[in-house]
C-alpha cells in the first residue's frame, strides 16, 4: 500500500482533520513494578557506588523505561538524552551551587547577593532545559520541539508563581493557565503545533467552586469538631494535660482533620480539576497559512484533541497510599506505586489523533541545552512532557 | 535461546521501519545478510528499506521489556520487541551485551543487591560522612576558618548585634580571666573576648571557628557575679573551637544533602522531603554529641586554670529553673537535667 505523500510546511496537501465523532482513545501505559523494581534498585546502588555519578545514567534509564512503556496509538515514545550530556549539566549546576555556597561560607552578605543574582538566570534555564527535554522526546521517529523563550519563562515561571503566593492564590487559575500555556504553545511535533485553548474565566469559577465547597466542608467538620470537643470535655472533666482520653482523642482528631486533612484533601482536587480543564482543552493543530500576507492565521487543522478526566479523589488515595507504602517498605515498594500512578493517570489521559498521523515529516531541530534541564531537575522543577 | 545451531542460521527480527525523519511506518523484517544488517519490507521482501554494515548501527541499549531501535546510518530507524533477536545477532558480530540489563532481571539476587543498598546508605550515615567530615575539617587550613568567621562575625554585628553597654572594668576583669582559659587551651587558634548586646540572642554564648568569642551582656547579667560559671560556659565554647564542631557539622551536613539529592529522582519528590527530615533529626543527635563533648573539655579545662570544674553545672541549673526542660529528642542540646549529672560525674571522676 502507497503510503501517503509526505507533508511539507507550506504546500501539499493538509492532513485530514481529526474526525469529530472519533472517539479518544486512552494512553496506553505496559510498565510493571516487578520489571521497574530491578532498574530502580541497581540504579540507586549503582548511583551511592559510583559516589553519585551514575545518577546521571540511572535518570536516562528511568526515563527510557517510562517513556517507551507509553504508548499512543501503538506507538511509544522515546527519550534520546545520554548520560553524558546529564552528567556534564548536572556538574556545572553542582559546581554553581558549590561555588555559591563556599562564598556565602566567607562573606554571607556577598554570597546572599550571589544566590539573587543566580535566581535572575531561572528563566534562561528553563527555557533552554524545556528545549532540551522537548528536543530529546520523540514520537513516532519525530522528535518533538519547543521553541519558548526567556521572557516567557520569566512570566510563567517565575513572576505566575510570585503573584500565586502573593494572592495567597486568587490568582492561581491565572498562573496554572500561563504556565501550561507557556509549555504547550511553544510546543511543536513536526510542524503540528499545540495549544491550550481554554479560557481563563473557566479556570476562576473552578476556583471559586473549591473556595465555596472549602468553606462548606470546613465549617461543617470544624462544627463536629467543636461538639466532639464540647462531649470530651463533659465525659471526662478532671483531666490532667498528660492523659489522652478517648473522646478527648476522637475530638482531636476531628481538629486535625477538619482544619490539616480536608483543606489539604480540597487543595488536591482543585489542582486536579485544573489540570483536567486545561489539558482537556489542549489542541494539536497543522497551522494554516493567512489568507493575505497580515491577515492573523486562522485555526488550523485540528491533528488531535486530548481528554483528561483524571478523578481527584481517586488522585489522592493513591498518592497518599503510595506514600505510606513507601514508608513502610523503607522505599522497596516504591517502584510499583510510581508504576500505578503513572498507570492511573494515562489510563485517565484519551487522545483522538487523525489518521494522517504517518504523514509527517521532521524539519531541523535544535538541541537546546543540557545544564537547564538538569538545573530544573535538581532544582525540584522536573519536567517531563508525559501526557 | 543460544545453540550451536544458531551461530549458522541467520537471525531474523520483525518489527517496523520508519523512514529518515518521517512518522511513516511500515512492517519490516530485519536480515543479516554478510557483515550487513537488511531491513526488508514485510510485505514485499525483495524491496530493500535499509542496509548497512553492523558496526554502522547504532542500537539502543537493552532496556526490560521495551522496543529495540536501531538508528541506520540514513538517518532510518527500525524499531522491534524482539530483543532477544538482537541480542542474538549483536553476539554473533562480536558485540559486547552490556551488563546493566542483566543486573536489572528480576530475580532473586536483586535481594541482596537491597541488603547491599540498604547497608551502603547506613554505613555512610553512622561511618562514612562523619569520617570524611572529621578528614575534610582537619584539611581545613586556619586561613579559610578565619576568613569564615570574620564574615560571619560581620555579618552578626549588621543584623543582630549591638555594642555592649557592660561597664569596662567588669569588661577587663572577664577579658583577664578569659586570658588565662584561652592560655590553658589549643594554641592553634587565636582567641578573643567580644562584648555585644545580644537583642535577639538574649543570654548566649557563642564561638565561630576561628577562635572568635561572643558573650552577650544578657548573660554576664545573669551570671549576677558568678564569673567561674561564665569561664565554664566560654571554656565550653573554647571546646567547640578545639574540636571544629562548627566545620564538622557543616561538612556532615553538605554531604547528607548530597547523597540524598543523588537517589531523589529514584525515590520521588516526597520521600526526598521525608529523608531529609530523617536526615535532619540524625544532625540533631550529632550535635548533642557535640555538645556533650565541649561540657567535659569546660570541666578539663577549668581544672587545668585551677577553677571550679562543677561551674558548668550551676549553668545548667539556672537554665532548668528557668523552665527550659525541653526533651532531648528534637533538640540540639541534650537534656539539661542530663547535662547537670553528666558534669558532675565527669568533674567528680577527674578528682
Amino acid at each position: 500500500m502507497p503510503g501517503a505523500p509526505f507533508l511539507r510546511r507550506d504546500n501539499g496537501p493538509l492532513p485530514a482533520a481529526v474526525d469529530s465523532e472519533q472517539p479518544f482513545e486512552p494512553v496506553v501505559f505496559t510498565g510493571t513494578g516487578r520489571e521497574y523494581f530491578g532498574i530502580w534498585i541497581v540504579n540507586i546502588l549503582l548511583t551511592i557506588v559510583t559516589l553519585g555519578i551514575y545518577s546521571a545514567w540511572a535518570k536516562v534509564r528511568r526515563n527510557r523505561y517510562f517513556y517507551a512503556n507509553t504508548h499512543v496509538r501503538g506507538h511509544s515514545f522515546d527519550y534520546h538524552a545520554r548520560g553524558g550530556q546529564i552528567f556534564k549539566g548536572r556538574l556545572i549546576v553542582f559546581s554553581i551551587v558549590a561555588a555559591v555556597g563556599v562564598v556565602r561560607f566567607f562573606n554571607p552578605a556577598v554570597g546572599a547577593l550571589l544566590s539573587l543574582s543566580l535566581v535572575l538566570l531561572i528563566p534562561w534555564m528553563i527555557s533552554r532545559g524545556l528545549r532540551f527535554a522537548a528536543h530529546n522526546t520523540s514520537w513516532r521517529n519525530i522528535r518533538f520541539r519547543f521553541t519558548g523563550g526567556v521572557g516567557g519563562a520569566l512570566v510563567a515561571c517565575v513572576i505566575a508563581p510570585l503573584l500565586t503566593v502573593s494572592t495567597l492564590t486568587l490568582l492561581h487559575p491565572w498562573a496554572a493557565r500561563r504556565f501550561n500555556a507557556y509549555l504547550f504553545d511553544n510546543l511543536s511535533w513536526g510542524g503540528v503545533r499545540f495549544r491550550v485553548n481554554v479560557g481563563t474565566g473557566k479556570l476562576f469559577g473552578l476556583w471559586f467552586k473549591a473556595l465555596g465547597l472549602g468553606i462548606l466542608l470546613v465549617t461543617f467538620a470544624a462544627v463536629v469538631a467543636v461538639l466532639l470537643g464540647m462531649n470530651a470535655k463533659i465525659l471526662s472533666p478532671n483531666l490532667n494535660s498528660h492523659t489522652l482520653s478517648d473522646p478527648m482523642a476522637v475530638a482531636v482528631s476531628a481538629f486535625l482533620f477538619s482544619f490539616v486533612i480536608l483543606p489539604l484533601l480540597l487543595a488536591a482536587c482543585y489542582r486536579i480539576w485544573i489540570m483536567n480543564a486545561i489539558r482537556s482543552s489542549v489542541t494539536a493543530e497543522w497551522p494554516l497559512p493567512p489568507p493575505a500576507p497580515h491577515a492573523p492565521p486562522p485555526t488550523g487543522v485540528v491533528f488531535a484533541r486530548v481528554q483528561s478526566t483524571v478523578k481527584p479523589l481517586v488522585w489522592c488515595w493513591i498518592w497518599v497510599s503510595n506514600l505510606i507504602l513507601t514508608i513502610v517498605s523503607l522505599g522497596l515498594l516504591r517502584p510499583w506505586g510510581a508504576v500505578r500512578m503513572a498507570r492511573f493517570v494515562y489510563a485517565h489521559t484519551a487522545l483522538a489523533v487523525t489518521k494522517d498521523v504517518d504523514s509527517i515529516v521532521d524539519s531541523l531541530n535544535p538541541e537546546g541545552s543540557v545544564t537547564g534541564a538538569e538545573f530544573m531537575d535538581t532544582g525540584g522543577l522536573g519536567f517531563d512532557f508525559g501526557f | 535461546m543460544t545453540s550451536a545451531s544458531d551461530s549458522l542460521t541467520p537471525v531474523v527480527v520483525s518489527g517496523f521501519w520508519h523512514p529518515p525523519g518521517a512518522s511513516r511506518s511500515e512492517p519490516a523484517i530485519l536480515k543479516e545478510r554478510n557483515q550487513d544488517m537488511v531491513v526488508v519490507a514485510d510485505e514485499y521482501p525483495s524491496r530493500i528499506l535499509s542496509r548497512a554494515a553492523v558496526e554502522a548501527v547504532a542500537v539502543s541499549d537493552r532496556l526490560a521489556q521495551i522496543p529495540r531501535r536501531l538508528r541506520f546510518p540514513d538517518n532510518s530507524l527500525f524499531e522491534t520487541n524482539d530483543n532477544d533477536g538482537i541480542d542474538a545477532l549483536l553476539r554473533r558480530h562480536g558485540r559486547r551485551e552490556s551488563l546493566v540489563p542483566r543486573l536489572e532481571e528480576f530475580r532473586p539476587r536483586l535481594l541482596l543487591f537491597v541488603a547491599a543498598t540498604l547497608l551502603l546508605i547506613a554505613g555512610i550515615f553512622r561511618f562514612g560522612l562523619p569520617v570524611l567530615a572529621d578528614v575534610a575539617s582537619d584539611l581545613t587550613p586556619q586561613s579559610v576558618l578565619r576568613v569564615a568567621s570574620r564574615g560571619s562575625m560581620a555579618t552578626l554585628d549588621q543584623t543582630v548585634f549591638q555594642s555592649s553597654t557592660l561597664p569596662a572594668d567588669e569588661r577587663r576583669r572577664l577579658e583577664t580571666e578569659f586570658a588565662a582559659l584561652a592560655a590553658a587551651a589549643d594554641p592553634a587558634y587565636t582567641y578573643s573576648l567580644n562584648f555585644r548586646r545580644g537583642g535577639r540572642m538574649e543570654a548566649n554564648a557563642f564561638a565561630l571557628p576561628d577562635g572568635t568569642v561572643v558573650l552577650t551582656d544578657e548573660l554576664v547579667n545573669l551570671a549576677k557575679g558568678d564569673d567561674d560559671m561564665l569561664m565554664a560556659v566560654l571554656g565550653h565554647e573554647l571546646g567547640h573551637v578545639a574540636r571544629r564542631h562548627g566545620i564538622k557539622q557543616l561538612y556532615r551536613n553538605a554531604g547528607a544533602v548530597a547523597l540524598i539529592m543523588m537517589i531523589a529522582g529514584d525515590v520521588g519528590s516526597a520521600a526526598e522531603h521525608i529523608l531529609t527530615q530523617g536526615a535532619a533529626v540524625l544532625t540533631l543527635s550529632y550535635s548533642r554529641e557535640a555538645e556533650n563533648e565541649a561540657d567535659r573539655y569546660s570541666v578539663d579545662i577549668m581544672r587545668r586554670v585551677g577553677k571550679d570544674p562543677e561551674a558548668l553545672a550551676r549553668f545548667f541549673r539556672i537554665l532548668y529553673r528557668r523552665g527550659d526542660k525541653s526533651p532531648q529528642a528534637f533538640s540540639t542540646h541534650p537534656g539539661t537535667a542530663d547535662r547537670i549529672r553528666a558534669v558532675e560525674a565527669y568533674a567528680r571522676e577527674g578528682r
